[in-house]
């Protein structure tokens, strides 16, 4: 189309300029022709006129001297023989009214007729006369001689050879003049053509700068005239289709920029499924070159996978981009058909009528946050597999030491009971020494029985577990002051207050009881010496979900250095002669307050009494709400 | 009061230990009493219906204490098979253990077991107890009539 145009533009210039210049040729050639044709007849005229008036007035004198000879009977040869000296004279006839010749300068014509007759008296004929082939001028001059009415005359023959030759040479005169003239007018209609078209070259140049983009393309024509209009108006036009274009492009520049710079592959196809415009990200990651995935039909980078696992084809795509697809997770395949995991996004694109012009199709390459979610889910497995293995040995290590404990406890129960009853049987039979040894065994006896009581306690944490429920702390401070601690209560002359209410726990009743009771019961334990032990229960909140229980005593203290020494397993700091136990009642409570994600501290000095604290899960405000309205 | 006839007690434990205990426990009662001892579940069975070498024949007794944890025949399984048997159901089985775990005491009697007592550890107290248990069961409870 483009192409054509440019033909026939370049076509129509040259012929302006032809049609311009071939027309002021012919112009040229056809005046100059009629100028040259018009002075050369006239030339011709006068140089024959003049030819004829000067034969005439030489024939009129002969025919008057011939007049006079005639009277005197005499021929006037002298003046005839003038005529003919003339070098325009062919011949001269003497001829009578018939039109005989009866005297002539040549002999030879006496007595032949030359064709006219009657000549018109007193005036003077010039016809056109054929002589010996050759076009002459014939002058008739009238003679007033012989009978009266009868006019005899002169004829002269006057040759035209000087005429022509005179017209010959203003021919080719004329002839030089011609071309030298046209030649003139040929270079003045170059000059003036291209003069003229000028111009409307540089418009139709200006024009065809435009259509190749080249908007910076100015037109200067200075005519002054109308063409200078147009070229200005033509100027302004370029301007403004600069102006536009250049914004429309800065435009179009912004949108690719923020195409390019999206990190996500963006493609739009059209409503056949092909590829018509792609960003950067889109063949930086696929591996394509722009040029390779403009054309190439999307279904071959994208292999899109519904929920239920199978393909879906373009019209499926073009279905569902209708309603927008948004964050479905699918397959791109570069050219080196690696599979790219992506999280795609479609929506349809329509023009004013509603008709599909294409689908903007966006994906996000998810490979890394595949990879994550895989290495994540290997970790869990790892996790879970470990934390099978551990619960697995942990039960395992529960139930060695719950069976060990137990099976342990019969034959020290033996080896207690036999002992007493031999120290029965030998009484009175044993020394003072044997005694203390009889008493040293028995004793061992009794302890080991006691540790492996407390360890089967330790190992009931978990292997007696309860779920966990509502607790009132309240009411379990109660029972451990009128059931469990009362006698060591009255022994001690201790007292246990609680200042403000305790709220309610969520936990397995019968382990945080024991928990308390073992803190307050050390709190009873430990006291110093001459001083009644006293016992303060209370509590704070530490956030929403935990409360803090705090356990105060007025005893003997601990050293900063022990307090974590002291929640271990049959760790004592007193000998078992001035405190009992095993050393095994804060190892329970910290594995009671662990197990419920809670956990055990002391704050204490020696001499100043001890705070054990422990936090604990407790009812929150809805719970409680919940409760109320059961 | 009744004349108190003489009481009979099976004990069916395996360690001779606590055998010696129970028998040293009962010894010493003012309560005239019979005690057979056999050592496992299988052997008891074999006392009550006078198989093996039980063969000679004893009367059935009155009461029985029953170990739980016994090679061979447990206590439980034991407990089980004589309440099933019309004529063995009367007998009061009272389980002398030294588990303390909540499933042996439901299990037991939900067997239909008679009482549940934790062997104590002390002597003293295990000498008590033994002795407070044939009280119960002679002096206070009456007992089905013993057949002829």
């Amino acid at each position: 189309m483009m192409m054509r145009v440019k033909r026939n533009s370049s076509k129509k210039r040259k012929g302006i300029l032809v049609k311009i210049v071939a027309a002021m040729i012919l112009l040229s050639i056809i005046s100059v022709a009629i100028i040259l044709g018009v002075v050369l007849n006239e030339q011709k005229q006068v140089i024959e006129s003049n030819l004829i008036e000067e034969n005439e007035r030489l024939a009129e004198v002969a025919a008057r001297s011939i007049e006079a000879g005639y009277i005197a009977r005499l021929w006037p040869f002298r003046t005839l023989n003038q005529i003919n000296a003339s070098e325009d004279v062919l011949f001269w006839w003497i001829v009578n009214p018939e039109g005989g010749i009866y005297l002539a300068d040549n002999p030879a014509m006496c007595g032949k007729k030359i064709g006219i007759t009657s000549f018109e008296a007193e005036k003077t004929v010039v016809e056109d006369y054929v002589y010996g082939g050759e076009d002459i001028k014939f002058l008739i001059q009238p003679l007033n001689i012989g009978e009266p009415g009868k006019a005899e005359a002169l004829c002269v023959g006057i040759s035209l050879k000087s005429v022509r030759e005179a017209t010959d040479k203003m021919i080719i005169t004329g002839l030089g003049y011609f071309f030298m003239i046209v030649a003139f007018a040929c270079v003045l209609s170059f000059f003036l053509a291209g003069r003229l078209t000028r111009p409307i070259t540089q418009l139709v140049e200006g024009t065809q700068a435009i259509s190749r983009g080249e908007f910076d393309h100015q037109v200067e024509i200075k005519t002054g005239d109308e063409i200078e209009g147009l070229g200005d108006s033509f100027n302004e036009m370029a301007q403004r289709v600069k102006n536009a274009i250049e914004e429309e492009r800065a435009a179009r520049g912004e949108t690719e920029n923020i195409m390019n710079t999206m990190i996500n592959m963006l493609t739009v196809v059209n409503p056949d499924g092909r590829i018509v415009e792609v960003n950067k990200a889109t063949f930086d990651l696929l591996g394509y070159s722009e040029a390779e995935l403009i054309g190439m039909p999307f279904d071959k980078i994208i292999a899109p996978k519904n929920k239920e696992g199978g393909e879906i084809g373009l019209e499926d795509l073009i279905k569902e981009a209708e309603a927008s697809i948004e964050n479905f997770e699918t397959t791109y395949i570069a050219k080196d058909g690696r599979e790219i995991p992506v999280n795609f996004s479609a929506s349809a694109m329509k023009d004013e009528e509603g008709k599909l012009r294409g689908i903007v199709c966006d994906g996000g390459d998810i490979t890394e946050r595949k990879k994550m979610e895989e290495e994540r889910e290997a970790l869990i497995k790892d996790l879970e597999k470990t934390n099978r293995k551990l619960n697995w040995s942990n039960k395992e290590l529960q139930d060695f030491v719950y069976i060990a404990s137990h099976d342990l406890r019969e034959p020290m129960r033996k080896i207690s009971a036999f002992g007493q009853l031999l120290q029965d049987s030998l009484k009175g039979k044993l020394d003072e020494d044997q005694q203390e040894n009889f008493a040293f065994m028995i004793d061992g006896a009794n302890r080991m029985q006691q540790m492996i009581d407390a360890l089967l306690s330790y190992s009931r944490v978990t292997t007696l577990a309860k779920p966990a429920k509502r607790m009132d702390l309240n009411k379990a401070i109660e029972d451990i002051k009128s059931v469990e601690l009362a006698v060591l209560l009255e022994e001690t002359g201790g007292t246990i207050r609680v200042p403000e209410p305790l709220p309610a726990v969520q936990a397995d009743p019968s382990q945080v009881h024991q928990l308390l009771q073992n803190l307050i019961g050390n709190g009873l334990k430990f006291h110093r010496e001459e001083i009644a032990p006293e016992i303060t229960v209370r509590s704070r909140r530490v956030n929403d979900n935990m409360v803090q229980v705090e356990v105060e005593d007025n005893g003997i203290g601990i050293e900063e250095v022990n307090y974590e020494k002291i929640f271990g397993m049959f760790q004592r700091l007193h000998s078992s002669e001035d405190y009992g136990g095993t050393g095994i009642g804060l190892a329970v409570c910290k594995k009671i307050v662990e197990r419920h994600g809670g956990t055990i501290g002391v704050n204490s000095a020696p001499d100043k009494g001890s705070m054990f604290w422990f936090t604990l899960p407790t009812i929150t405000n809805d719970e409680l709400r919940v409760r109320g309205e059961e | 009061m009744e004349k108190i006839r003489p009481a009979t007690i099976l004990l069916v434990e395996d360690d001779p230990g606590d055998q010696k205990l129970i028998k040293v426990s009962l010894k010493n009662q003012k309560i005239a009493n019979e005690l057979y001892i056999v050592g496992s579940g299988e052997e008891a069975m074999e006392f009550l219906y006078h198989r093996g070498k039980h063969s000679v024949g004893t009367p059935l007794p009155d009461l029985i204490l029953l170990d739980l944890k016994m090679p061979g025949m447990g206590g439980k399984e034991f407990l089980r098979r004589i309440k099933q048997d019309e004529k063995m159901k009367k007998i009061q089985v009272v389980i002398l253990t030294s588990s303390d775990s909540e499933k042996d005491i439901l299990d037991s009697y939900n067997l239909q077991a008679s009482g549940y007592v934790k062997k104590p550890v002390e002597l003293e107290d295990f000498k008590r107890v033994v002795k407070e248990i044939e009280a119960y069961w002679f002096i206070i409870c009456k007992l089905p009539p013993k057949e002829e």
